[in-house]
């Protein structure tokens, strides 16, 4: 036997006819086949729940002062605590630096990034900043909490490696490590939550567990739920690729400043 | 690049009863793949329906070759929907090609890793018929079936990814360059994958018995 008999056995697996009716029973399934918008929904209660969870977090920390648990990525993004707490590093600074012109601070205002894996770039990374929301009209928010909303869009120019990004690559904080409420807010569950009528646009998804990032658009929005008691920190977004014990990059998404006033749920 | 006789080059004649119900389908078969991408992106139904049946053989065919026949049905049916469900993603209409393609390899490569969780299945493929379509089996039978006899369980127990880069390439007659897309990885690693599964199938032909002991 030879390399041909090994050719002509692989080729010989994949000559074989299509199943009569196999195009009706695909056509049946894909009839039956939720639509993503209902995957989505599907995860509300279970996001209404962690994102309350995830801002009683936050509240425990505020109270609590700094923590010793420096946060680190999370090894599954199916499983985290929407809320990580880290330890003060690094100098003291009772003046905040000034923001510069990379910062997100108005809505509107877009940079781009490079996106990294433990091989390099592999890839580019656009970030809008979107509003500040005291809520939203039909979906609940945590009491206590306003809204921080941006817009991630990935261009792949190849996989990274290891192949886990989008949702679980960010992260909200204080710029000012050594500030007295030192936290760190996920925006996993909250983004699944807020995917609502007046915010028709998707959230970002995380891969692994979509297809293809190659050709397919990774975009979407990440929405964080901030204790409105934060307010009055300088707050900056963190890019947190998987595998990374410091985030590849930060970029200061708000200001000392009022959060919005909070928005009633009117439509459910 | 498109091959000969490919069944992602010209529309599959399949024709069942249900496939009656999209209407002008003999017309609406001869439109460009990426003008119907592009209908069913914006939730057209009709139009996703005519890419199923223009696409189904090949992607059976691809799914058959990686897992076998006993369980190509599902993937193939695990594909067309995942491809429904995620088509408003899909950047560039041109691409629908290489992108089914590329779920149905990550589909299979799932497939294999669960079915390797179970445990083999009791009689590989159950495919009894293939030893009739291995090549000039009239002029050497016996090496024909020496050879299904001696390869499909050895095949059986490559590694999921070496297993696919196979059938993409020898089996399904893709380039290597498409063959590493198909399995999301660089080319590089696509050769030294089928290098890697070739010499170990040579070296169970020169060792048969190695087979046995694996």
């Amino acid at each position: 036997m030879n390399d041909q008999q090994i050719r002509d056995y692989v080729r010989a697996r994949t000559d074989v006819d299509t199943p009569p009716d196999l195009l009706g029973s695909i056509l049946d399934a894909v009839d039956r086949a939720p639509a993503r918008r209902s995957w989505l929904a599907s995860w509300a209660p279970i996001g209404t729940v962690a994102a309350a969870m995830a801002m009683a977090a936050v509240a425990l920390v505020l109270l609590m002062g700094p923590s010793r648990d420096l946060g680190g990525p999370s090894p599954d993004a199916s499983t985290p605590g929407p809320t990580r707490t880290a330890e003060p590093t690094g100098t003291h600074s009772s003046e905040p630096p000034p923001a510069s012109a990379g910062d997100l601070i108005e809505p509107g205002q877009s940079i781009q990034i490079a996106a990294v894996d433990s091989v390099g770039e592999w890839g580019s990374i656009r970030i809008e900043r979107g509003e500040d929301l005291g809520g939203y009209p039909d979906a609940q928010i945590p009491d206590g909490s306003f809204v921080i909303e941006l817009w991630i869009e990935y261009d792949a120019e190849r996989l990274p490696d290891p192949p886990t990004f989008g949702a679980s690559d960010w992260a909200l904080r204080p710029t000012d490590p050594n500030a007295e409420r030192f936290f760190v807010v996920e925006p996993q569950h909250w983004d699944r939550i807020s995917g609502s009528a007046t915010r028709p646009e998707d959230p970002l998804p995380q891969y692994p567990g979509a297809i293809d990032p190659l050709t397919t658009s990774t975009e979407g929005r990440i929405a964080f739920a901030v204790d409105r008691r934060t307010a009055d920190l300088r707050l900056e977004l963190l890019y947190w690729p998987s595998g990374f014990d410091e985030p590849a990059e930060t970029v200061v998404v708000r200001l000392p400043g009022n959060p919005p006033p909070p928005v009633e749920v009117t439509q459910e | 690049m498109l091959h000969p006789g490919s069944d992602f080059a010209r529309a599959t004649t399949v024709r069942t009863p249900r496939s009656a119900r999209v209407s002008g389908l003999v017309i609406a078969d001869e439109a460009p793949a990426s003008d119907l991408v592009a209908r069913a992106k914006a939730g057209e139904r009709e139009a996703f329906d005519m890419l199923v049946e223009r696409y189904l053989s090949e992607t059976y065919r691809l799914a058959t070759g990686i897992v076998g026949r006993v369980d190509a049905r599902d993937v193939t049916q695990e594909t067309f929907v995942a491809a429904w469900q995620e088509i408003g993603r899909l950047r560039k209409p041109e691409a629908f090609p290489a992108w089914l393609r590329r779920i149905c390899v990550n589909r299979s490569r799932n497939w294999l890793r669960r079915r390797k969780s179970r445990g083999p299945t009791a009689s590989l493929d159950m495919d009894d018929e293939l030893a009739d379509r291995l090549p000039d089996r009239r002029t050497d039978f016996r090496g024909a079936v020496e050879a299904r006899m001696v390869l499909e369980p050895l095949f059986d127990q490559l590694k999921p990814d070496q297993r696919l880069t196979v059938v993409l390439h020898y089996g399904m007659g893709y380039s290597i360059a498409e063959t590493a897309e198909a399995s999301g990885v660089r080319t590089g690693t696509a050769k030294s994958r089928l290098n890697a599964a070739l010499k170990r199938l040579r070296r169970a032909l020169e060792d048969p018995h190695e087979t046995s002991h694996r």
